[in-house]
């Protein structure tokens, strides 16, 4: 209890500083960019220049924009630095020197980045759902609001396991910011495309396999394989587990200077 | 305002957007599936016997209060489903439009002959004056019991026998197949539920519309020709009409490299589809149909999913409307 206490305090005074920090303003225009896109599909739908239904839109927002991209992107800013911004600016020895236990400390580190994650991602979404969805009406609101309610839940699910793993990088990488980036935007979406089960070894596979999504078109079609919720669900367990703990463990024998 | 208090601000309204947004959603929800609830009486899966192949479902009041059926009636006027309702209604007594609530059809196993076949009415009926429809559109009627349950059945052409087990349902169908149903309803033989849901997505709630079953001799033979076991254990299609319409398939394979290679055939068939896509009014809406299909593999299973905007559907119809308006 009273490691889970350390780690609270950790993550509230960690959370204060990552809301004034100059890059939260920079990830919150990122947030706001499917608002963009979804006023830029209010205009079009008022000239009548789309006949998309708002459910399809904001569905292939969720799977074409806030899985693949926003999600990981933001998760990997903050989760990247849970111990790599206090060594840079040379403060992590002294917090070391504190009564805190080094797993503690970096639970509650992990805990307010995931934290900033899911404040930034579940409003945009909620905001988009109802710019998107207005013109349906009440009833359509209604009837969209199971697709609303399991994007929530399977951001985030998938923003814990994307935390682990950026978390583990920031840990024990010197640069975990481009190990990210090659992460996201090579291995995930390589994996996409590539015949197999590498897919397996990705996290926005899983995502996507608990969102249906918006009707697949062009080559992706081809590719549309999808895992059992259960196992997504699973998967995505195993992955935040065993990411937190061998940060964790690899925190706890770091040698810091 | 020190950083403790921006830290509380901004978590209160994150999570007041958020919380606000999915309590405004779930009040939409919970307030339509209510509305419809009272419409919407469900399938009358209990009359269905347990061995029926095929079973569909019709909510016959969400699809005429749909956007769908307002297209329908603006558009295609005097060539829909609905204006053959007022012939029904002439023949048989029942206004479908008003009095029925859904229907339920079921067809028994096709190894049985003559073929089982039965349907389920819900709604409200008058038993006397369609039970005089019947016998002045047939000829002659004959009425007898079965299990305490008047049974209507007529005798001239085609054999077709009715019964009301209650005043909410009408029971239509070959004259054994019908008995069967009574048996199901009255709990002396076991009812479908139970097949419903190994097939297909399981779940139907909220479906307007919904058919599923073991899939026919002929599509037995589409893949793994020559296989002894069936290449498809079971299928289902859904449909949504509330804001665009929404249709699912789902068919469960024997395995999941069957179910492979019925996605790569599916998929072949769209892409042909693709193919014929060309200027004209036919084309242009095959185009969009086949532009608007999914299909995913999920483990053993193969989901088919099409969403067409009522948008699109009215563009398609009045286009072909001009088509045939012209010499």
């Amino acid at each position: 209890m009273k490691k889970l206490g350390t780690a609270a305090l950790v993550a509230g005074w960690s959370l204060s500083e990552l809301l004034l920090s100059p890059r939260t303003f920079a990830m919150a225009a990122l947030a706001a960019t499917p608002l963009g896109l979804a006023l830029a599909y209010r205009v079009a739908l008022a000239l009548r220049m789309t006949e998309s239904g708002g459910a399809g839109v904001f569905s292939a927002l969720v799977s074409g924009v806030y899985f693949p991209f926003l999600a990981p992107m933001l998760s990997l800013v903050y989760a990247s630095g849970v111990v790599r911004d206090d060594l840079e600016a040379s403060t992590l020895p002294y917090f070391l020197t504190r009564p805190l236990g080094r797993p503690s400390f970096l639970l509650g580190k992990m805990a307010a980045s995931y934290a900033m994650s899911v404040f930034l991602v579940h409003p945009s979404v909620v905001i988009v759902y109802y710019v998107v969805l207005a013109p349906s009406g009440f009833s359509g609101l209604g009837a969209g609001f199971p697709g609303l309610a399991r994007s929530l839940a399977v951001a985030a699910w998938g923003l814990v396991a994307y935390n682990g793993v950026f978390a583990l990088a920031g840990t024990v990488l010197k640069r975990p910011l481009l190990a990210g980036l090659v992460f996201i935007f090579g291995w995930q979406a390589a994996a996409t495309f590539v015949p197999g089960r590498a897919r397996f070894l990705t996290v926005s596979h899983y995502m996507s396999s608990l969102v249906p999504g918006a009707p697949a078109a062009g080559i992706l079609a081809a590719f549309g394989e999808r895992s059992h919720a259960l196992t997504s669900i699973l998967a995505l367990a195993v992955i935040a587990g065993a990411t937190h703990a061998l940060a964790i463990a690899a925190f706890s024998n770091k040698e810091v200077r | 305002m020190n950083s403790s208090r921006w830290t509380v601000v901004s978590a209160v309204l994150a999570a007041g957007i958020v919380c606000a947004g999915v309590a405004v959603g779930a009040v939409a929800y919970f307030a339509g599936a209510g509305g419809a609830l009272a419409s919407r009486t469900g399938p009358s899966l209990s009359f269905v016997p347990k061995d029926a192949t095929l079973i569909g479902y019709v909510d016959l009041k969400s699809v005429a209060s749909s956007p769908l059926a307002e297209t329908w009636a603006n558009d295609v006027q005097g060539k829909t489903p609905f204006a053959a309702l007022d012939e029904i209604h002439e023949s048989t007594g029942i206004d479908i439009r008003n009095d029925v609530d859904s229907v339920t059809l079921a067809v028994g196993p096709e190894s049985v002959k003559p073929e089982r076949w039965g349907i389920a009415v819900a709604g409200t009926f008058d038993r006397d004056l369609l039970a005089d429809k019947l016998s002045k559109t047939t000829g002659r009627a004959q009425t007898s019991t079965y299990a305490g349950t008047p049974l209507y059945l007529a005798s001239e052409g085609t054999s077709t026998a009715m019964a009301f087990p209650d005043d909410s349902i009408l029971l239509l169908g070959e004259p054994a197949y019908v008995r069967e149903m009574l048996d199901a309803g009255a709990g002396r033989k076991p009812s479908a539920i139970e097949n419903v849901r190994s097939w297909g997505f399981g779940n139907f709630d909220g479906e307007a519309f919904w058919f599923a079953g073991t899939p026919p001799d002929v599509l037995r033979g589409l893949v793994a020709r020559g296989a002894e076991n069936a290449a498809l254990r079971s299928f289902a299609v859904t449909g949504r009409l509330e804001t665009d319409l929404v249709l699912r398939a789902r068919g469960q394979a024997a395995d999941a490299k069957t179910a492979q290679e019925l996605a790569d055939v599916i998929r072949g068939l769209i892409a042909l589809g693709r193919l014929r896509q060309d200027a004209s009014p036919h084309g242009e809406a095959l185009g969009k149909l086949t532009e608007a299909i999914s299909v995913e593999r999920v483990d053993d299973a193969i989901d088919v999913n099409l969403t067409v905007p009522y948008d699109s559907i009215r563009q398609i119809l009045s286009r072909q409307g001009k088509d045939a308006a012209q010499p």
